[in-house]
This record gives structure tokens, C-alpha cells and sequence, in this order.
């Protein structure tokens, strides 16, 4: 599971993680659990055109992705985090599609991984 | 004040809004030992702290309602029981970014996302300082313990009567509340040094000192060597016939007491000199040095007299305007 085309850095994650396996699973746990609703605070923020909770949404699920190695995931929620910032959504919708499918692909990941132990 | 365990090490206060990146902090901090509590973010972290005081804080920049700058200048501008070692998690790391940080009261930084064994040095680093700062405090203390404290009888000296006599008398007067003041002579002291040696004097001097501390009322009264072999005994909350009651018991117990030095018995008495007030309100003629006054001209009538005696004398307002002491009691032996 060391692919560098999977959504999640194996490699990297054990690194950030000093290579303990225990807070892997909790951490891959945590962010099943917290992902969901912060995508939908992510969707709300972008319905109600609310820029600063987009900003601060789209920030939290960043440092979950960066945290758990999934760059690609991670980026996607920068972009959010920038429009929030910059207070320009016109293009959010688009990108949140793009980071749903992301967090979507380091979901299944999960789950797989923790199958696979 | 000692908030490390035994093993040194120190609660920590963890405000990170990141569920993944707290999990992270808890469980590496818990496995070095430390005990870990952590919120979501600067406002929880702060309305917590401001209940319980945490050596060290280890918060995010960016958090809703109150991030991690303004958590720190909160930090810095409350009052807090000893020093906080602010740890800034961030993944801002541009020059401009690190000095914001550190400019608003963060003693250090760590990029995210954070590296465990990093991470773990720095709190190291920290808990290094604040040790230090412990090891500083606790020898500050024992300074100025030893700067209040006679170091042959172990009582206070004359200089925590200079500072703190006023204060047991504005409060008196404050709360129109009774105060005595005792000046406890041992009589013939030369005597004893002539006789039997210093070293034999300075025993008596400790144990007239023991005799006082198990008289008094402990964490209320207090003694103090005035001079040579006179002691003050401070007594808050008595008045002049209590105080006198006090140093009958005392001047009867020592008068009766055997100093043993080198298997020798030595007898001596002590003569007792009063001042004090039941209830005052602020006048200008109570102070220390009228108290102490009083209590030392009662003192010496006692001299003359023969000594081995109580005199005492209280503080009365009567006919005249200002305060004037009166005799209360001379018991004569």
C-alpha cells in the first residue's frame, strides 16, 4: 500500500506518525468519523455563500488530509480554503464535486487498509 | 507551588480544531507521560485555563472564535499562578508569520503537520525551562524565608516585624478587631552566658523560643527575636487580658522549666511586657512603634520591680482625644 498513486502516502503517514500503527487506525477512525460532517459544513458554507465558515471548514478537513498523507484530498480542500479566504466562491461548487470524489477515494482507502490489517 | 508529577512532567492544554491533529498531540503527549487536555479551540482552551492553571499550551494558529494569537496575548494578559510555555502549531511558516507568532507571546513553533519525535523535543526544551523556573521560584523562597527567619532560634527577626507588624495592625484597626503585642525578656540572660557559656545561653534561647511557638496559636500568632534575648510575640484577634492570661501560663511554665545543658540544670524566669487593644478605629497614635513602646515600658516597670512578671498595658481613647495606654494588670510575684 506504499503506491504513490494511492490517495494516501502510506510512507509519509508512518513518518508523521513516528510509525505507530495503533494511532493509525485511531486516526484513520477519527477522520471516517469527522469527514462526513465537515463536508456538509463545507456544502452549507458554500450554499449560504458563507465565506469565512467555508475558510474555516475547508481549513479543519486540510489539516485532517495532511495530517493522514493524502495530498491530492488536501489540495482540493486548500482551494476551498483559499476561496473562502479570498471571499471569491464562484467557482466552489465545481471544486467541492472535485473534493468529494477525493475524500471519497481516501475513505474507500481506509476502510480498505484497516480490512487488510 | 509544585505542578509536575513526580516524574517531572506537566499538564499540558492542547486547542487544536483539527480532530485528526488532536488525536495526534493526545495520544503522543499521553504516551510521554503527560497528562493531556485538550478543546477545539482558543476560547475553550482559555475559559479552561482561566480555572485551572497549565504550565504549557499547545495550540493551533487558525481555530474558530479565538485562534491561537489571540489565545496567546489572552494567555500572556491574565494572571497567571507561574510562567506558561506556549507551543504555536502552524503551517504557516514564512519568516513574517514566525515573528507574528512569537510576538504575541508563543515561546516556540512547530510546523505542521508536526513530527512526533520532534514534537517531543521541544516539550522537553520547555519543560527544561520550567524546571528551571520551579528550581528558581523554590530558591527564591528559601531566600526569603531565610531573610525573615532568625537563624539561631529559628523564629522570625526583626525584619519580618518590620514588615509585617503594620500590617497586623491596619487590619486590626480596618476590622476594629483586638490585637496584643508581647515583649518576653529572659531575665538575667548575662548570667547564664557567664555562668554556663554561650552555647548554654544560646539553648535557652532556643528553647524559651519552643516554649512560646507551643503556646501560641500556630498560623495566627507569631514570635519574633526583637533583640538579644527579647522576643515579640505578635497576638491578633486577643486583646490585652487574653494576651496577659498567655504570658502568666508562659512566665509560670518557664520559671518552673529545667534547661539541661551538659547534663546541668539551668534555671531562669522571664519578665513580660503588654500593649494591645480590644477594638480601635484608625487614629494616628497606634502604630507599631507606639505599640512596641508600651509593650517595652511595661517591660522595664517589670525590671525594676524584680522582675519574673507580667505588666500590661492596653490602649484606650477615655477623656482625651488621642490614644493613651493604661496600666491593665501587674501581677507581682
Amino acid at each position: 500500500m506504499n503506491n504513490l498513486a494511492e490517495p494516501i502516502d502510506m510512507k509519509e503517514v508512518m513518518e508523521i506518525l513516528d510509525g505507530d500503527k495503533e494511532l493509525l487506525i485511531e486516526c484513520f477512525d477519527e477522520l471516517l468519523n469527522s469527514m462526513p460532517q465537515t463536508l456538509a459544513e463545507i456544502q452549507s458554507a458554500i450554499e449560504q455563500g458563507n465565506a469565512s465558515s467555508l475558510d474555516e471548514a475547508a481549513h479543519k478537513l486540510k489539516g485532517s488530509l495532511k495530517y493522514m498523507a493524502a495530498g491530492t484530498a488536501a489540495d482540493v480542500a486548500y482551494q476551498l480554503k483559499t476561496m473562502g479566504k479570498e471571499e471569491n466562491l464562484s467557482l466552489a461548487d465545481n471544486i467541492f464535486s472535485t473534493l468529494c470524489e477525493e475524500c471519497e477515494k481516501v475513505q474507500d482507502f481506509m476502510e480498505r487498509y484497516k480490512v487488510g490489517i | 507551588m509544585n505542578i509536575s508529577d513526580s516524574n517531572g512532567h506537566f499538564p499540558i492544554l492542547v486547542a487544536e480544531d483539527d480532530p485528526v491533529a488532536r488525536k495526534i498531540l493526545e495520544k503522543t503527549l499521553i504516551k510521554e507521560g503527560h497528562e493531556v487536555v485538550s478543546v477545539e479551540n482558543g476560547r475553550k482552551a482559555f475559559d479552561l485555563f482561566k480555572q485551572r492553571f497549565f504550565p504549557i499550551i499547545l495550540t493551533d494558529w487558525m481555530m474558530p472564535e479565538m485562534d491561537g494569537i489571540e489565545l496567546c496575548r489572552a494567555v500572556r494578559n491574565h494572571q497567571a499562578s507561574g510562567y506558561v510555555f506556549i507551543i504555536i502549531l502552524t503551517s504557516k511558516d514564512s519568516k513574517d508569520d514566525i515573528v507574528t507568532g512569537l510576538n504575541s507571546g508563543a515561546d516556540d513553533y512547530v510546523n505542521k503537520p508536526f513530527n512526533p519525535p520532534e514534537l517531543k523535543a521541544r516539550i522537553k526544551t520547555c519543560m527544561r525551562i520550567l524546571e528551571l523556573e520551579r528550581s528558581l521560584k523554590e530558591a527564591n523562597e528559601n531566600i526569603r524565608i531565610l531573610s525573615i527567619t532568625d537563624p539561631l532560634t529559628k523564629s522570625y527577626n526583626r525584619g519580618y516585624i518590620t514588615e509585617c507588624l503594620p500590617k497586623e495592625i491596619n487590619r486590626a484597626i480596618r476590622y476594629e478587631r483586638a490585637l496584643s503585642l508581647m515583649l518576653c525578656d529572659i531575665d538575667h540572660f548575662k548570667k547564664v552566658n557567664d555562668t554556663y557559656g554561650h552555647q548554654a545561653g544560646d539553648q535557652v534561647l532556643i528553647e524559651v523560643v519552643h516554649s512560646i511557638k507551643d503556646s501560641i496559636r500556630q498560623d495566627l500568632d507569631w514570635t519574633a527575636r526583637y533583640g538579644g534575648e527579647e522576643f515579640l510575640i505578635v497576638l491578633p484577634e486577643t486583646g490585652p487580658q487574653g494576651a496577659c492570661i498567655l504570658a502568666e501560663r508562659l512566665r509560670n511554665s518557664i520559671s518552673k522549666y529545667k534547661f539541661i545543658f551538659q547534663e546541668k540544670a539551668i534555671h531562669i524566669t522571664c519578665s513580660f511586657g503588654i500593649s494591645g487593644f480590644d477594638s480601635v478605629t484608625s487614629d494616628e497614635n497606634i502604630s507599631s512603634e507606639s505599640l512596641i513602646n508600651t509593650a517595652d515600658k511595661y517591660l522595664y516597670q517589670c525590671k525594676l520591680e524584680g522582675r519574673n512578671r507580667v505588666k500590661a498595658g492596653y490602649m484606650d481613647k477615655a477623656q482625651s482625644l488621642k490614644f493613651k495606654d493604661k496600666l491593665l494588670i501587674s501581677n507581682d510575684q
